[in-house]
């Protein structure tokens, strides 16, 4: 398969389970299932992860920095980093690892056991019964936990700089609010929108293709995590290049 | 009515289906036998529009169903139950759920009218008390009813059964054996059974067919015995 005609199909999969008549009488109930699946499932991980990402980023930007540019400036390093990258991506890694997966594999299941064939016969499109409801439920959860990230990885990293590295709270404040820039937030926010498509659809796409019994199901899954985690480098690579050059 | 024409299909250079033409007329089930790995399921979902054959045709009621469009294959489908080999069962769905599952996407019911098919359903595969169970809490022989009672939901009038009595036990088999028999004649279904269980198929079928090497052959009674 080139890959050109791999996209193609990646794109064709995305449209067909999108730009159906969504039926919201009967998918709300299950883009709400969906949104405390994968928002509700995915908290602890992440504020795991935020901590040590704010804790880590505060040492580290100090450490690069250090004796060469004013203190508050690790207050705008910190938030920018963590508003337009860390925030975004990680928390798009971590979802892609747990709910990828756990759509590759229900969906994959629900393939091979005949489920999906079940619904086709019950005149249910498995488009919008299985897939639109995910792609919509990581929309709506991907993004507010990329600001939960965001939050509690900077409050993460003010206390590290303020109790670790000793920089006065005066100088950390005031590169972060007065440098604060609403498109670095909002930025990121888009591109966790795209990250959350991406994410989706590779769950949706490699579970609904798998084929094989439970072995087809455990390749669908690891296809899942791996190609969402690399159109996630892929993707933001580019718009690092389309907008921050 | 049902009509299949010249039906091939392959998997690479396997043949499974050469060449295969019946008929279900109203009223009617005709049986296929065959044995193991043959392409009765393949045929079946065929039949069903799951597969696509490398040629032939099926109509139903004399429309072609690959000049069908997407809408017309969905309205079709609502006039098909599908017994699914494996069940199929929705497995994150209670035995309740699985059945009203088309009740709920089709029907603009009244919440009463939807609790009343259902509990008839389940009063007619003989579990009234189970509709609360998941299908991992079931045995083979009780999905296999939840999954004829699904596809009996929308009252269709063709029912397909893939191996409805294999495997299971002979209290459960003959269970099954005569709700396929009362759906016949007291509901006037009329559908397709694909079996290698021969002495259902007797009590169920009004034509029966072989399937073997690709080819469609009806059996006569002689060749029933030779088949046993
Ligand atoms: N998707 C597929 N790809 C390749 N080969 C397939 C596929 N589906 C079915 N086959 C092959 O087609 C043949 C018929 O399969 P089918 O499932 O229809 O058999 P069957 O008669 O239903 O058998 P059983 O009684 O065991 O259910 C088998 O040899 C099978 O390996
Ligand atoms: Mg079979």
């Amino acid at each position: 398969m080139t890959l050109l005609s791999a996209v193609g199909q990646f794109g064709l999969f995305l449209a067909r389970s999108i730009f159906i008549p969504w039926k919201l009488r009967q998918t709300g109930k299950r883009v709400i299932d969906q949104i405390f699946e994968i928002g509700i499932g995915s908290l602890p991980m992440v504020l795991f992860m935020a901590i040590f990402v704010g804790l880590t980023t505060a040492i580290q930007t100090s450490y690069q920095m250090i004796g060469t540019v004013p203190k508050y400036f690790l207050g705008i390093a910190i938030s920018r980093m963590i508003l337009i990258e860390f925030g975004p991506v990680f928390t798009a890694f971590v979802v892609a690892g747990r709910s990828a997966s756990a759509m590759a594999a229900e969906i994959g299941t629900m393939r091979v056991t005949e489920q999906i064939d079940a619904l086709e016969m019950m005149a249910i499109n498995p488009y919008r019964y299985l897939n639109l409801p995910r792609i919509l439920g990581t929309l709506i959860a991907l993004p507010v936990l990329v600001v939960f990230t965001e939050l509690i990885a900077i409050i993460s990293s003010i206390l590290t700089s303020i109790y670790l590295l000793k920089v006065p709270f005066t100088d950390l404040n005031y590169g972060l609010i007065h440098h604060f820039r609403f498109n670095d937030l909002a930025g990121g926010l888009v591109k966790a929108l795209f990250f959350a498509l991406l994410i989706a659809t590779s769950g949706c796409f490699f579970g609904f293709y798998a084929s094989g019994g439970a072995k087809g199901v455990g390749k669908a899954v690891t296809r899942a995590v791996v190609t969402s985690l690399i159109l996630i480098f892929a993707f933001d690579f580019i718009n690092a290049l389309l907008f921050f050059r | 009515m049902i009509r299949i024409h010249e039906v091939h299909k392959n998997f690479g250079n396997h043949i499974v289906l050469n060449g295969i033409s019946f008929e279900v007329t109203d009223n009617e089930i005709v049986v296929i036998l065959g044995p193991s790995g043959t392409g009765k399921t393949v045929l079946l979902k065929i039949i069903a529009g799951l597969i696509k054959p490398d040629s032939g045709s099926i109509f139903f009621d004399g429309k072609a169903l690959d000049q069908m469009v997407p809408d017309e294959i969905y309205e079709l489908r609502k006039q098909i139950g599908f017994v699914f080999q494996g069940s199929a069962l929705f497995d994150s769905l209670t035995v309740y759920e699985n059945i009203g599952i088309a009740i709920e996407e089709h029907t603009n019911w009244k919440r009463g009218k939807k609790q009343e098919r259902i509990k008839q359903i389940l009063e007619i595969i003989g579990m009234p008390n189970k509709h609360r169970l998941r299908p991992k809490d079931l045995s083979g022989g009780m999905m296999k009813l939840v999954g004829i009672g699904r596809a009996l939901a929308l009252d269709p009038p063709y029912l397909f059964y893939d191996e409805p009595t294999v495997g299971l036990d002979p209290i459960m088999k003959s269970r099954i054996t005569e709700l396929i028999i009362t759906f016949r004649d007291r509901y006037q279904k009329s559908g397709i059974v694909v079996t290698h269980d021969l002495e259902s198929a007797q009590l169920i079928g009004s034509k029966l067919y072989m399937l073997k090497s690709g080819k469609i052959q009806k059996i006569s009674t002689i060749a029933k015995e030779k088949y046993e």
